[in-house]
């Protein structure tokens, strides 16, 4: 609980700034859902013909789960804001739609019939009748409207919109229950006080009900706003980070910490980082420095002059009672040694982001070219290893070259267990005994994993080969786990920019960033 | 007033209406009487083109409806329902400013027009700011009266005005309808299931069947004279006492001892009143008097159904 409240204070900013969006985000879908939401229910109770039609279908959107729904905008309409409120307001329209309807068929027929008989013209009826009977019901769908918007709301920041989906996305990626909590409770709270407040009002009777929900429906822009104010006075580079880079101690903290350089960030699905740069929804992200899009999207990947990330050179992380185990083991990994440079690797990631190729194919010919494959001697397969990969396209790629080769070159069947969320979740799998083996990054297993103090990491940080040595050691010693050689390449983070805005900006290096922001 | 003529309502499955011809002349008061599923509520409907005959014609001070323009005709026509039709959110100032709001009324005339009705029909003005659901059925059916009183309509069409109340107070506001001078001036189609209703309230009435009238005329009428089996037999059970509804103490002053000044002491009533009312007041030795030609007659629970007899015997043979 402390840990908790530290989190908030630490992130209020931030936090305030996602329940601003996330209000804003809500509103605004609520807001088009409304305006095109009630018309309809009123049309419909004009052309009966079409009732079954427009339910049915405002209903199938329904039945859409929301996070396909959202997964559905982002080849249709891309990512960013715009999509999001638009799945939203999708989300939205069914009971807003339908409780117009319901409500104004279900006023009764004599009352219809006496205001026609009195000479009442159609649009009247509705507007003097029909309209207000049927506002408590019409705000029964608002109400249940707004709610689920609040909770689908925070998928939002999936799509890189924003709101308090940001720290449940971030938490979830870095098992951090704090980050989880604090994008939650406070979306809870938002979606309980709404509920209770619109249902106070539903509840109000006579004149001052109609006042109020008039005023409501006036607030509903107004709220809409809100969307638009985290983003008023901000410096002109906006950033999109990833949620693991945001909280792990090497990322923003790290960065932080070195240059001072305050960047106003949104926190981005890792795998839609790169789109939101590529399409100017941010102007930086937080690479990786072997990602196969830096060359595709032509991105500029900016010196870390000052050292602020850590070397991350990928290795293999296995558990020593599974090398004793199967001897044959060792010595088929320890031939991946230095086998992938850093241009090989983005390349090989290029292959599969960019030209779709399937992970396992693109591993068979790297291992074809390497010449690490032997002709297959059709032995029976005896005993088995489980391989781990954390959910993005390096890792499947490296996973599937190490059960390809060993695979190939001894008895053990190999069974891969992919996309899983970060580091925390594969360590805690191997130490479990889930996992026999995993790829890691030398800078992660010491600042995510071993965690020294400051001084020691601070020293170790500016040599590569200090920080294989310390892990290596480390990890022996606490955990019974061994670090296999090097693969060769060195995945650290970079800050990326669009090479062309870089250019004009004379960006280079993190340091010319910070003088950038500063000027 | 309103002239109907070979009027048919076919629906896919019934025909509701079959060739219905009748007149309603000024200051008139039709009832359109049956049974439910007579066509009684259907004919009435088609007036106010709530329902579009299949056939037929239709006039209203002598233009076809059919011509007119929907809302202006509806505005023109006062409109009555069972359960009143008030509508819920309007407080009853409100729901009775509704018509003359709609043909803009001056506000100010609105508002007087509003005090006058609710005094005419014995409303507390402090009713004005209450909703329906705050007042009683009696109450309620009559500020429906008054919304449709509210734009001085000359035609009022009533669909089971007093449906919807126990009988003791039906009774009590029929006769509060009868006496308001500005209904009487009103040209009134009314519907109803209720026998003694339509003999109280209506100068004329239809007894309609199967979607036809089966006979059009006085309550007498239609109580001495049945066209045939199924009209006689509608009014058999209370045979008794419609006829006192159908007669008035003018009608019995032939058969009945006169003098030439009024006894001491007697209570004088108008020689038009129906037998029905005058009952009440004969119950023991009470007797009452109404004057005839000049002279004053008594009448007495004693004599009052001897002369009846013999007026229904002369009426027979006539």
């Amino acid at each position: 609980m402390q840990e908790f409240f530290e989190f908030v204070v630490e992130h209020a900013d931030k936090l305030a700034e996602q329940t601003l969006t996330h209000i804003g985000l809500t509103f605004l879908s609520l807001c088009i859902a409304l305006i095109i939401g009630i018309p309809l229910g009123v049309l419909i109770t004009f052309r009966p013909r079409i009732v079954g039609v427009v339910l049915g279908s405002v209903g199938v959107l329904q039945t859409i789960p929301s996070i396909a729904l959202l997964g559905f905008m982002i080849p249709l309409l891309g990512i960013g804001p715009g999509p999001a409120i638009v799945a939203l307001f999708l989300y939205a329209l069914l009971p807003i739609v339908q409780n117009t309807y319901v409500g104004i068929r279900e006023v009764s027929p004599a009352l219809k019939e006496a205001a026609r008989g009195m000479g009442l013209t159609p649009w009247q009826v509705l507007m003097r009748l029909e309209f207000p009977l049927a506002l408590p019901v019409i705000f029964a769908g608002i109400r249940t409207a707004t709610v689920i918007n609040v909770g689908v709301a925070t998928l939002a920041a999936y799509l890189a919109a924003g709101g308090l989906g940001e720290f449940i996305f971030g938490g979830i990626a870095l098992n951090n229950t704090n980050m989880i909590l604090a994008g939650t409770i406070p979306s809870a709270l938002l979606a309980i006080l709404l509920d209770a407040g619109l249902a106070r009002l539903q509840k109000l009777r006579g004149l001052g009900r109609y006042r109020v929900m008039a005023v409501f429906f006036l607030l509903v822009p107004v709220l809409s706003s809100f969307y638009l104010v985290p983003g008023a006075g901000r410096p002109t580079l906006r950033a999109g980070f990833a949620h693991e880079f945001y909280g792990r101690a090497d990322g923003y903290p790290a960065l932080l910490r070195t240059y001072n350089l305050h960047l106003a960030s949104r926190l981005i699905d890792q795998n839609l980082m790169y789109e939101a740069v590529r399409t100017d929804l941010v102007d930086i992200i937080s690479g990786y420095s072997t990602d196969g899009r830096i060359k595709a999207f032509n991105l500029r990947t900016l010196t870390d002059d000052k050292h602020a990330f850590p070397p991350y050179e990928a290795a293999l992380v296995v558990r020593q009672n599974t090398l004793k185990q199967h001897p044959e083991l060792q010595p088929t990994l320890d031939l991946l040694a230095g086998q992938l440079s850093d241009s090989s690797m983005t390349e090989l990631n290029y292959q599969v982001d960019h030209l779709h190729q399937s992970p396992a194919a693109v591993a068979r010919q790297f291992l074809t070219s390497a010449g690490l494959l032997r002709k297959p001697d059709g032995q029976k397969r005896q005993g088995k290893i489980v391989i781990g990969a954390m959910i993005f396209t390096e890792q499947y790629i490296l996973a599937e070259i190490v059960r390809q080769l060993v695979e190939n070159r001894t008895a053990l069947e190999v069974i891969t267990k992919t996309g899983l969320g970060g580091t925390k979740i594969c360590f805690d799998a191997l130490i479990a005994g889930d996992l026999d083996l995993y790829p890691e990054y030398t800078g992660t297993g010491l600042l995510v994993i071993l965690q020294p103090p400051l001084v020691v990491s601070d020293t170790l940080q500016v040599s590569t080969k200090a920080v294989y040595q310390y892990v290596s050691q480390e990890f022996d010693r606490k955990y019974q786990l061994s670090w296999l050689k090097p693969l060769g390449f060195n995945n650290t983070y970079a800050l990326m920019m669009r090479e062309a805005q870089a250019e004009q900006l004379g960006i280079r290096t993190n340091s010319e960033l910070k003088q950038y922001l500063d000027r | 007033m309103i002239a109907v003529r070979h009027l048919t309502k076919q629906y896919p499955t019934h025909l509701a209406v079959d060739d219905v011809s009748f007149e309603v002349g000024a200051r008139e008061t039709l009832v359109l009487l049956g049974t439910s599923g007579s066509g009684k509520t259907t004919t009435l409907k088609m007036i106010n083109r709530l329902i579009e005959p299949t056939s037929g014609v239709i006039e209203v001070n002598g233009v076809a409806i059919g011509e007119r323009k929907l809302h202006e005709l509806r505005r023109e026509i006062g409109y009555v329902i069972q359960e009143t039709g008030l509508f819920p959110h309007y407080t009853i100032g409100e729901n009775i400013a509704l018509v003359p709001r709609l043909l803009q009324w001056d506000e100010r005339k609105i508002q007087d027009r509003i005090r006058e009705l609710m005094a005419m029909l014995r409303l507390p003005e402090t009713f004005l700011k209450a909703y329906p659901s705050q007042l009683s059925g009696g109450q309620r059916q009559r500020v429906g009266l008054a919304r449709a009183l509210a734009a001085q309509p000359s035609i009022l069409l009533m669909d089971e005005p007093l449906g919807a109340l126990d009988p003791v107070t039906r009774s009590a506001i029929r006769r509060e309808f009868r006496n308001l001078e500005e209904i009487r001036q009103k040209t009134i189609v009314l519907v109803t299931h209720d026998i003694r209703e339509a003999f109280e309230l209506g100068d004329r009435v239809a007894l309609m069947d199967g979607g036809r009238i089966q006979q059009i005329g006085t309550p007498r009428e239609l109580l001495l004279r049945p066209v045939n089996e199924f009209v006689r037999k509608f009014f058999a059970d209370q045979w008794l006492s419609l006829q006192l509804h159908a007669f008035s103490l003018q009608d019995l002053s032939p058969y009945l001892p006169d003098e030439a000044t009024s006894p001491p002491e007697a209570r004088l009533f108008p020689a038009h009143t129906q037998l029905a009312d005058v009952m009440s007041e004969l119950s023991g030795p009470n007797s009452i008097v109404f004057q005839s030609n000049h002279r004053f007659i008594t009448v007495q629970s004693a004599t009052i159904w001897p002369a009846l007899g013999q007026l229904l015997q002369n009426q027979s043979v006539s």
